[in-house]
C-alpha cells in the first residue's frame, strides 16, 4: 500500500450529511465541521443552506448569533444576511448599504438528511446522482467521530471480516442465526466479489453470508437479505478525521420483530461503533495511512474499490 | 473593502514599544518576566531605570527569571553568573579561574507615567520609541490585562469598536443609565461615521462624529474619551506573537470629584473588566482565524480606525 494522504480540496464534488432533517428543521441554524472548514447549515424554510460559518465583516462565526425571518444576524456588530442567498440585509450602524454576502455551498435534503458540498448549488443534481437512489427515512441515527481518514471510517461499516472479533459476538450471532436463511459464521474465510459498477456505485457480494454491500463515494449499503438494512454516511472532517452516521431501519413485516432489532441496534450495534470500532479504526490509521507495511486482503475488496474508483484518482500529482 | 489580511512578521517591529509592566508592579518585584515579540523578555528595575534583555543567560541558556536579583545584579539559578542590571555585561562567574567576557542580549525600555515600556532593538533609541508614544500616561488608573488570541491590530481596535458596544450583553439597561449622563444622544447601535481629524508622527486622530468622541490610534496604543464625559481609556498591546496579544486597559477617570471617580472606577472594575474577560477576548479571538484567512472579509466605514492603524502601521511592516 501506498501512503494515503487525503488532500480534501481535491474531494469538493463529494456530498456529505450535515444534519438530519429533523434536527435541521427545529434549530434552524447547525454549526458543521467538514472539509477543513467552519460551515454553518441553516433551515431557510425548507430550502437548507450551507455557508461558511464566516461573518462577510469582521469573520466571527455566524453560529455565534441568531436567526432571524429569512435572514442570520451576526452577534458582533449585527450585519444580518439572507439564510436563502446570504446577501447582506441590514447593517445597523452604516449609514448606507455596503453590498457583500456570505461564502455559499450546495446543499440538499435526500430523505431524512440534509447533505452539503464544497460546491456550486447548481450542481445539484449531479451532486444527487453521487448518493444512494433512496436515502432512508425514518432510521435510527447513530453519530460518531472517527479519528480516521474517511474511506477507513467508511469500510468499518462493510468490513464483515472482523464483526466475529467484537466483544460479546458469540452470543449475538447465535441469536441472530436463527432469523438467518445462511449458516455463514462470521469469523470463517469467505470471497468477496465485484457484480456491478456504475457511476454511482460498486455492488459487491459476499455469497457465503447472502450479503450484498454498494458502496458510493461517502455512503454504504449493508443488506443481509433479512430484517436488517443499514445506511452509512461519512463526513470527511479533516484528512484524519471523520463523522460517521449509522442509519438503521428494519424491514421486518413484523412491527414487535422491528422494535426488537431497533432495540439491539441502540444497545449492541452502537457500544461497538463507540467502543471498539471508534477506537481500531483510531489506533490503525496512523500505521494504515503511512502504509509501509501494509497489505490489503481479498476480504477488503470493498475499500480497495472504494479507494480505487473515489480516492487514488484525486491523489496524483496532477489530479484537479 | 476586501482585504487582504496581514500576517505580521515581528522582525518588523524593531524599535516599537509595548508595555512590559507597571512601573509598581516592578519596582516592588525588581524584576520580571515577560512575553513579547515573539521572545521571551526579562525586565528588570535597576533603580528606577529599568532595562529589558532576553531572558536567556549567556552560558547555557537557562532563563535568568529563574533566577534572583542580587545587589546591582541578576544571578542565572544554574551555574551563579552574574550580570550586571545597568549593562547585562557578566560580573561574576564564581566557577570560572579567570573571567571570561560576556553580556546579556540588550534591548530599550523607557518609564513613561505608571507604565514601563520595552522595545526590541536599540537600547539608546529612547526618543524615538517615546515619540510613538501617547504624550501622556497618567501615573494611577485602574488596569485590566486580558490575552487574546488575535493579532494586536486587531485586538487594539476591538477597544475602540463602538459598532459592537450595543451588542454586548445587558447593554441596554447600562446605555440608558449612561445617556442620562451624557450631554449627545446618540445610541450604540444606530448608524454613525468616523472622520479623519488629523496625522501627525505619532498617531492618526479620529472623531466619531454623531457620539462626540475623539480616539487617537497609536502603533500600539489607542487613546478614546468623550466630550465633556469623564471617561478616558488607553488601551495598549503588547504582541506576544503573530496571532497572540496582551491586551492593556488602562482606564483613569477625568473628574476632581472624588465620588464621581470612585464610581466610574468601579463601574470600570463591575462592567468593563468582566466584557473584556469574556465577549471581547472570545469575539476577538474567534474572528481571528478568519479575518486571517481574508477570503471574505469587508471592512466598513465604521471600522475606520481599524483600516487607519493598518494603512499607517501595520502594511508598510507586512510580509510581502
Amino acid at each position: 500500500m501506498r501512503e494515503l494522504v487525503l488532500d480534501l480540496s481535491r474531494f469538493g464534488d463529494l456530498p456529505f450529511p450535515v444534519a438530519t432533517v429533523a434536527e435541521l428543521r427545529k434549530k434552524k441554524m447547525l454549526k458543521v465541521r467538514a472539509m477543513d472548514r467552519q460551515l454553518v447549515a441553516l433551515w431557510n424554510d425548507g430550502a437548507p443552506r450551507l455557508f461558511a460559518d464566516s461573518c462577510a465583516h469582521l469573520g466571527l462565526p455566524l453560529t455565534l448569533g441568531t436567526v432571524e425571518t429569512g435572514a442570520v444576524r451576526c452577534r458582533y456588530h449585527g450585519w444580518a444576511f439572507s439564510t436563502d442567498d446570504g446577501e447582506v440585509v441590514d447593517q445597523p450602524t452604516l449609514r448606507k448599504r455596503q453590498p457583500c454576502r456570505l461564502t455559499r455551498f450546495g446543499a440538499l435534503i435526500a430523505g431524512g438528511l440534509v447533505f452539503g458540498w464544497m460546491g456550486d448549488q447548481a450542481d445539484a443534481a449531479s451532486i444527487r446522482g453521487r448518493l444512494p437512489a433512496e436515502v432512508l427515512e425514518g432510521f435510527s441515527l447513530f453519530r460518531v467521530t472517527f479519528r480516521c481518514p474517511f474511506p477507513m471510517a467508511l469500510f468499518s461499516s462493510v468490513d464483515y471480516a472482523h464483526f466475529a472479533f467484537h466483544t460479546g459476538y458469540r452470543p449475538g450471532y447465535r441469536i441472530y442465526r436463527l432469523f438467518r436463511s445462511n449458516d455463514h459464521t462470521p469469523g470463517k474465510a469467505f470471497p468477496t466479489k465485484i457484480v456491478a459498477e456504475d457511476g454511482r456505485r460498486i455492488t459487491l457480494r459476499i455469497d457465503d453470508a447472502d450479503r450484498m454491500i454498494h458502496m458510493y463515494a461517502t455512503a454504504s449499503e449493508m443488506d443481509d437479505d433479512s430484517v436488517n438494512f443499514f445506511q452509512t454516511y461519512v463526513t470527511p472532517v479533516s484528512a484524519m478525521e471523520t463523522l460517521y452516521w449509522e442509519c438503521y431501519r428494519p424491514r421486518g413485516r413484523n412491527p414487535l420483530v422491528n422494535l426488537a432489532a431497533r432495540a439491539t441496534f441502540r444497545t449492541v450495534t452502537t457500544r461497538l461503533l463507540s467502543g471498539e470500532d471508534r477506537v481500531w479504526t483510531a489506533a490503525a490509521a496512523p500505521n494504515f495511512t503511512a502504509g509501509a507495511n501494509i497489505h490489503l486482503s481479498e476480504n477488503d475488496l470493498p475499500l480497495g474499490a472504494h479507494l480505487r474508483k473515489w480516492v487514488l484518482p484525486r491523489m496524483a500529482a496532477d489530479a484537479p | 473593502m476586501a482585504v487582504k489580511s496581514p500576517v505580521l512578521d515581528l522582525d518588523a517591529w524593531d524599535g516599537v514599544p509595548f508595555p512590559v509592566a507597571t512601573t509598581a508592579e516592578l519596582r516592588r518585584a525588581g524584576m520580571l518576566r515577560t512575553r513579547a515579540m515573539g521572545r521571551d523578555l526579562l525586565v528588570v528595575w535597576n533603580h528606577g531605570a529599568p532595562r529589558l534583555f532576553d531572558d536567556v543567560c549567556p552560558h547555557m541558556g537557562l532563563p535568568l527569571s529563574m533566577g534572583a536579583i542580587d545587589g546591582d545584579a541578576v544571578r542565572c539559578r544554574y551555574h551563579g553568573w552574574a550580570f550586571s542590571t545597568g549593562t547585562g555585561a557578566v560580573t561574576d562567574q564564581p566557577t570560572l579561574r579567570k573571567r571570561q567576557p560576556c553580556a546579556l542580549v540588550r534591548h530599550g525600555a523607557l518609564v513613561l507615567g505608571g507604565l514601563v515600556f520595552g522595545w526590541i532593538g536599540d537600547p539608546e533609541a529612547v526618543d524615538a520609541a517615546r515619540e510613538q508614544l501617547p504624550p501622556q500616561v497618567p501615573e494611577r488608573f485602574s488596569l485590566h490585562r486580558v490575552t487574546m488570541e488575535a493579532p494586536f491590530y486587531l485586538a487594539l481596535f476591538n477597544a475602540v469598536d463602538y459598532a459592537h458596544f450595543s451588542r454586548h450583553s445587558l447593554y441596554a439597561p447600562i446605555y440608558a443609565l449612561y445617556r442620562r449622563l451624557r450631554r449627545d444622544a446618540h445610541v450604540p447601535g444606530r448608524p454613525f461615521h468616523w472622520r479623519v481629524t488629523g496625522e501627525d508622527e505619532r498617531a492618526v486622530h479620529l472623531r466619531l462624529v454623531e457620539a462626540g468622541r475623539d480616539l487617537s490610534m497609536y502603533v500600539t496604543c489607542a487613546e478614546f474619551t468623550d466630550d465633556g464625559g469623564v471617561n478616558r481609556f488607553q488601551t495598549f498591546v503588547t504582541p506576544m506573537g503573530p496571532q497572540r496579544t496582551q491586551y492593556w486597559e488602562v482606564y483613569s477617570a477625568r473628574t476632581d470629584n472624588p465620588l464621581v471617580r470612585f464610581a466610574a472606577h468601579a463601574t470600570f472594575r463591575a462592567v468593563v473588566v468582566p466584557l473584556l474577560d469574556t465577549e471581547d477576548r472570545d469575539w476577538t479571538g474567534l474572528s481571528a482565524a478568519n479575518f486571517l484567512r481574508g477570503e471574505n472579509i469587508h471592512l466598513s466605514e465604521t471600522d475606520a480606525p481599524l483600516g487607519a492603524h493598518l494603512r499607517r502601521f501595520v502594511f508598510p511592516r507586512a510580509r510581502a
